[in-house]
């Protein structure tokens, strides 16, 4: 049996919306303090951002979104922080409905191999082997990208998956050096980050979210937790697919 | 990933560009790897693959568009680098599961009419495999049963079993990563003696007459 690079996760961002209120202005600072883990943050009193260094991650409230990024791998800590966030979020800011969940992953699957030779696996495996079509793809493909948007109610899917060199990597993951690199070594820390991407790997994005006028608030935990799943379920195919 | 996309040129420019692409390559074996076949290419005779206007696409009519050509800058036809062993596999996998699939529906058609079509099937699988990874040692096999069925359409010739037997010496060797040039020709031979008219263009020489 021919074993498949494993797939890796490089960033997880949550945000839900909701509807503005004005009481967002009274409560927001306090509902902040309740989340621990969070020794740097920064408001322009419109917002506040709590932040973790070392951990790579951090939560921005505003008055009709609040949100959880990580750049890091660590599934555990973000299944900790994202029940954290989500227990006690909703209560301190009052909101008892959401308008929106979004989840999204964005993953690498490494490769060992020449980035033409993934674009034409990739060539193989998504384009329509129709002659038709080679008559106006003039050539030879150099590179791909495809996109996707799917639905399985109650859940929609955004899914973008390409092949990728290193050089491309920084752009699509958005590592967040503002939020989550302290200031005093940014410079020295991102370059080792950018260092750590893979040379050649499969770039796959899953936006996983849904949408309603009225999304109980109590439901934000189980969105997360059945979005996850999706996700990974998703990249394995993805994996299985590709590289099968 | 992106979406630019350039065609397969022959001018100076676009060659010195993949060139300069694989320069910039940390792999200094693959690099080597893809020199060697540029350079085999420029100074080869015609292979097969150029007779089918595999590897030089135009060229004959841009040579025929020039008036002179100075030997200086004589024209290279631009080879495909080579895949790894783990893209050319991946790539095999992928065609010879359609081709075991139609291989096994054909038995199911034999003496049918509807047969032709998983025939024609196969025949495409084939070239398809061949003009994307002519380097695989496996398309050595696959050419051999190319030959068997697609000249003078002697595919309608041949048994369902012959068929199952076929299907069963290229499943074996479909999942081989690294397949060696004994495997092939085993196959090839197997292949020959099941009854497939692997060499349906030999010629016969009278030796007797000869001497």
């Amino acid at each position: 049996m021919k074993k498949r690079p494993n797939p890796r996760l490089y960033k997880v961002i949550f945000e839900t919306r909701y509807k503005p209120d004005l009481s967002f202005y009274e409560n927001y600072i306090s509902a902040a303090r309740q989340l621990t883990g969070y020794p740097d943050w920064e408001t322009d009193r419109l917002r506040v951002i709590l932040k973790n260094f070392k951990n790579h991650c951090s939560v921005a409230i505003t008055f009709k979104s609040f949100s959880y990024t990580q750049d890091s791998e660590n599934r555990s800590l973000e299944k900790n922080n994202m029940q954290n966030l989500l227990k006690s979020l909703p209560s301190a800011l009052n909101i008892s409905s959401f308008l929106r969940y979004g989840y999204r992953n964005k993953y690498i699957i490494p490769v060992n191999m020449p980035f033409h030779s993934l674009v034409s696996i990739f060539e193989l495996k998504f384009h329509s082997q129709n002659d038709k079509m080679n008559n106006f793809l003039i050539g030879k493909v150099k590179d791909v990208g495809y996109s996707f948007d799917f639905e399985e109610k109650p859940f929609s899917y955004h899914l973008r998956i390409g092949p990728m060199k290193q050089n491309q990597m920084k752009s699509f993951l958005e590592f967040n050096k503002k939020y989550h690199l302290s200031a005093e070594t940014e410079v020295a820390d991102y370059e080792k980050i950018l260092k750590s991407y893979p040379q050649i790997g499969i770039y796959a994005d899953i936006d996983v979210y849904q949408e309603s006028e009225n999304l109980e608030a109590s439901t934000a935990l189980t969105f997360v937790n059945k979005a996850r799943e999706k996700s990974k379920i998703i990249i394995n195919n993805i994996n299985d697919y590709i590289l099968e | 990933m992106g979406t630019a996309r350039t065609g397969n040129s022959i001018n100076g420019s676009s060659h010195s560009s993949i060139n300069d692409d694989f320069e910039k390559k940390a792999d200094s074996s693959e690099y080597d790897q893809f020199k060697r076949s540029t350079a085999s290419e420029s100074t080869k005779e015609p292979t097969f693959f150029n007779e089918m206007g595999w590897s030089a696409t135009g060229l004959e009519e841009e040579l025929d568009e020039m008036d002179t050509i100075p030997v200086s800058q004589s024209f290279e036809p631009i080879a495909l680098p080579q895949h790894n062993v783990e893209a050319q596999f991946i790539i095999r996998k992928h065609i010879s599961d359609q081709l075991l699939d139609s291989l096994q529906k054909i038995q199911e058609h034999i003496g049918e009419p509807s047969a032709a079509i998983f025939a024609r099937k196969i025949i495409e699988l084939i070239l398809d495999m061949r003009d994307r990874i002519p380097f695989d040692p496996f398309l050595d096999v696959a050419m051999a049963l190319y030959d068997a069925l697609a000249y003078k359409n002697l595919w309608v010739k041949y048994t369902a079993d012959q068929y199952k037997v076929a299907y069963k010496i290229l499943y074996r060797l479909i999942n081989v990563k690294d397949i060696k040039d004994k495997n092939t020709d085993k196959a090839i031979l197997e292949l020959e003696e099941l009854g497939f008219n692997v060499l349906p263009f030999e010629v016969s020489i009278d030796l007797d007459s000869e001497t």
